[in-house]
C-alpha cells in the first residue's frame, strides 16, 4: 500500500469510524444500525460503500458463514495521521479562531510562554505570603 | 445607491477611527480603573456604530445630546467646504475638456474603488465561513459522546448548579485544539480529550457557560460582519483584536467575581495544566502567530487582580456622548456633501471630501478635549475661535457687496418690468380705467429702471449710496402709485 491514504468522503469516514469504535469484526447490519441518527442508508448502498472501501485499501471482509464480517485494513491513528497533514484546517487554522469560544488560543502559547505563567501566578502567591 | 452606501461606510470607518484610536491609547488606563465589562460593551457599541450605514440620531431614541454651539460650527464647516468649492470651481472649470475627461475617469477609478471593496468584503466573510464549515464538519464528523460516565455526570452537575441544564451538547472530539464552544444558535462545547482532573473539567466548563450566557456568539459574528465590511481599516482590525481579548477578560471576570484569591488561582491553575495537556497529536496547526502568551498574561494578571475596580457608567456616558458629538459631525459632513454634490466625483479626487473630513476631524479633536472632564474654558474659547474663524474666512472669500446687492435687487425689478410690459404690450390702446392706470404705473416704474441704469452705468455714485437711493425711490414710487389708485378709486365711486 502507498504511504499516503486517500482523504475518505464524510460518509466513507462515518463508516470507517463505526469500525473503528468497535475494535472487532463486524456486520453490515451493525454499521446500519449504528448510523441510523447520521445517515439513512439503504442496505444496498451501503454494501456499494463498503465494497469501495475494501477496493481503496481501508477494509478487508471475511467471510463467516452467510454473513460477511468487515475489518480495518488501515488503523485510525494511521489515517488521522495522514489526514491531519492535508486538511484544510491548516488553511483555515485562523480564520476558526475567530468564530468559536476556545479556553486558550493553543497554538499561540510555546515551552517558554508557559513558564512565563507559571512565573506569574507564583508571584502573586509570594506576594500573598 | 451602492455609490452613497459606500461613501457611507468610507465616512463611519474615518470618523469612528479616530474614536477608535483614542479608545485603544486609553486601554492601559481604563483598564486599570474600570471593569472589563463596560471596555467589552463600548466595544461594541462601536462595532455597532461601523455596521449600521446611516447616522445615528440620538434625537430618535430621546437622548439629546447637547452641542451648545452646534449651528455655529455647522454653518463654520458647511462654509468652508463651500468656500473650498468656490475655490476650485474655477480651476477645474476653466479647460472644459480637461474637466469632462477626469470625470469620466474619476467615475471610474470611483466604480473599480466600491468593486474593490466588495470583492474584498466578499473573500473575507466567504474565507472565514468556509474555514468554520470546514471546521465545524470535521469537529463533529470525529466527535463521540463523553465516555466516562464519572466525567458526564461532572459535567451534568456543573450545568445544572449554572443553571443550564441540556443547554449545551458536551462531546469529545479530536479534532479541536483546546476546549471551545462551536456553534451560533445551538452551541455544542467540544473537548479535546476527556482526561481532565475534576477541576480543571469544572473551570472548563465554567468558562465556556458563561460565554453562553453572555452570547459572545452573536457577538463574535459582529465583529466579524463588522470587519468583513470594513476590512480596508486597519483600526477596524484593531477594533476586533481588542474586542475578542476583552470578551475573554469580561468572560473571566464574571466566572472569578466575588471569589477569593485562592480561587482566582486555582483558575489560572486549571487553565494553564489544560494548556499542558497534550491534545491531539495528529492535529498539525502550524501556523502560529505572536499575542498567545501577551494575551494570556493580561487575562492571569486580571484575574488575580484583586482591586476594586470601579464601574464605567461615568466612562460609558462619556462614550455615548461622544458617539453623539460623532454622530452629528457626520451629519454635518453630509449636508456638505450636499452642498458639494456637483463635483461629487472629482472632488474625491481633489481631496475636497477629505478637506471636509479634515475639518470635522479637528472640530472633533476640539471637542473632545474641551468635553473631557478635565477641560478649562480656555480649550472652549478655542473651539470658539475656530468657529468664528470659519465663519470669517467664509465672509472672506464670498463678500457680498453693497453693489451685488444693488444688482440684485435691481435685476429682480427690472425682471417683474419686463413680465408685465409684455403682458400689457397688446392692450396699449385700451379703454379698460384699470388697464389706462397699469399701463400709467409702468411708464412711471420705466423711468424709473431708466434713471438707475444711467446711474448705475455712469458709476458717479458710490455703490453703498446707489442701493440706498433705489430702495428709498423704490419706496417711494410705490406709495405715489398707491395713493393715485385709492384717488381714482374714489373718483370711480362718485
Amino acid at each position: 500500500m502507498e504511504n499516503r491514504l486517500k482523504r475518505l468522503p464524510d460518509a466513507e469516514l462515518e463508516i470507517m469510524l463505526v469500525i473503528w469504535r468497535n475494535g472487532q469484526l463486524v456486520s453490515s447490519s451493525y454499521i446500519l444500525d449504528q448510523l441510523r441518527d447520521k445517515r439513512k442508508w439503504s442496505l444496498p448502498s451501503l454494501m456499494t460503500v463498503l465494497a469501495r472501501l475494501i477496493d481503496k485499501g481501508f477494509l478487508y471482509c471475511e467471510k463467516e458463514g452467510r454473513y460477511n464480517r468487515y475489518c480495518s485494513a488501515v488503523s485510525e491513528s494511521e489515517y488521522k495521521e495522514s489526514e491531519g497533514k492535508s486538511t484544510l484546517i491548516k488553511l483555515f487554522g485562523n480564520s476558526v479562531q475567530d468564530m468559536v469560544m476556545s479556553l486558550y488560543n493553543g497554538k499561540a502559547i510555546n515551552k517558554t510562554d508557559l513558564s512565563e505563567l507559571r512565573e506569574l501566578i507564583d508571584k502573586v502567591e509570594k506576594e500573598e505570603t | 445607491m451602492l455609490t452613497s452606501l459606500f461613501i457611507d461606510y468610507l465616512t463611519i470607518s474615518v470618523t469612528t477611527s479616530l474614536l477608535i484610536l483614542s479608545l485603544l491609547l486609553l486601554t492601559p488606563l481604563l483598564r486599570k480603573h474600570y471593569t472589563a465589562k463596560w471596555t467589552y460593551w463600548i466595544w461594541m457599541i462601536m462595532a455597532i456604530r461601523l455596521l449600521l450605514p446611516f447616522n445615528l440620531s440620538f434625537e430618535n431614541i430621546g437622548i439629546k445630546v447637547q452641542l451648545p454651539d452646534n449651528s455655529v460650527m455647522n454653518k463654520a464647516i458647511q462654509g468652508i467646504s463651500q468656500a473650498n468649492t468656490r475655490v476650485e470651481q474655477p480651476i477645474a472649470a476653466l479647460p472644459v475638456q480637461a474637466a469632462i475627461e477626469p470625470v469620466t475617469q474619476a467615475s471610474l477609478l470611483f466604480f473599480i474603488l466600491i468593486l474593490i471593496w466588495l470583492i474584498g468584503s466578499a473573500l473575507f466573510f466567504s474565507y472565514h465561513a468556509a474555514g468554520y464549515y470546514s471546521f465545524r464538519k470535521q469537529a463533529l464528523c470525529w466527535s463521540r459522546p463523553i465516555e466516562s460516565s464519572q466525567v458526564a455526570s461532572r459535567i451534568n452537575s456543573i450545568m445544572i448548579a449554572m443553571d443550564v441544564p441540556s443547554a449545551i451538547a458536551v462531546v469529545t472530539s479530536e479534532k479541536v485544539p483546546n476546549p471551545m464552544l462551536v456553534g451560533f444558535r445551538k452551541p455544542m462545547l467540544f473537548l479535546p480529550h476527556e482526561q481532565y482532573s475534576d477541576e480543571e473539567l469544572e473551570f472548563i466548563i465554567k468558562h465556556e457557560i458563561v460565554h453562553y450566557k453572555h452570547r459572545d456568539m452573536l457577538y463574535k459574528l459582529l465583529l466579524l460582519t463588522v470587519n468583513a465590511l470594513h476590512w480596508f481599516n486597519p483600526f477596524v482590525w484593531l477594533l476586533v483584536r481588542e474586542a475578542n481579548r476583552e470578551i475573554e477578560l469580561y468572560c473571566d471576570d464574571t466566572v472569578v467575581s466575588k471569589q477569593s484569591l485562592a480561587y482566582r488561582k486555582r483558575y489560572c491553575e486549571a487553565i494553564l495544566s489544560a494548556i499542558q495537556k497534550p491534545s491531539s497529536r495528529f492535529l498539525v496547526l502550524s501556523t502560529s502567530f505572536l499575542g498567545g502568551k501577551h494575551t494570556m498574561k493580561q487575562r492571569f494578571t486580571s484575574i488575580l487582580s484583586m482591586k476594586k475596580r470601579r464601574n464605567g457608567i461615568p466612562l460609558f456616558c462619556t462614550v455615548i456622548l461622544i458617539l453623539g458629538v460623532l454622530a452629528a459631525c457626520s451629519t454635518v459632513s453630509n449636508g456638505s456633501d450636499a452642498v458639494l454634490k456637483p463635483g461629487t466625483i472629482y472632488s474625491s479626487l481633489n481631496g475636497k471630501q477629505v478637506d471636509s473630513h479634515d475639518v470635522i476631524e479637528s472640530y472633533e479633536a476640539q471637542k473632545k478635549i474641551a468635553d473631557a472632564p478635565g477641560a478649562t474654558t480656555e480649550d472652549e474659547q478655542r473651539l470658539k475661535e475656530l468657529a468664528t474663524k470659519a465663519a470669517d474666512l467664509e465672509a472672506e472669500l464670498n463678500p457680498k457687496s453693497a453693489l451685488e446687492q444693488f444688482d440684485e435687487a435691481f435685476a429682480a425689478y427690472k425682471d417683474m418690468f419686463a413680465i408685465e410690459t409684455a403682458h400689457y404690450a397688446d392692450q396699449q390702446d385700451s379703454n379698460d380705467p384699470a388697464v389706462q392706470r397699469v399701463l400709467y404705473e409702468l411708464e412711471q416704474k420705466g423711468k424709473l429702471i431708466a434713471q438707475f441704469d444711467e446711474a448705475k452705468w455712469s458709476k458717479v455714485e458710490n455703490s453703498e449710496l446707489l442701493l440706498e437711493r433705489f430702495n428709498e425711490e423704490k419706496y417711494k414710487l410705490n406709495q405715489e402709485l398707491i395713493l393715485r389708485r385709492k384717488s381714482k378709486n374714489s373718483e370711480g365711486q362718485s
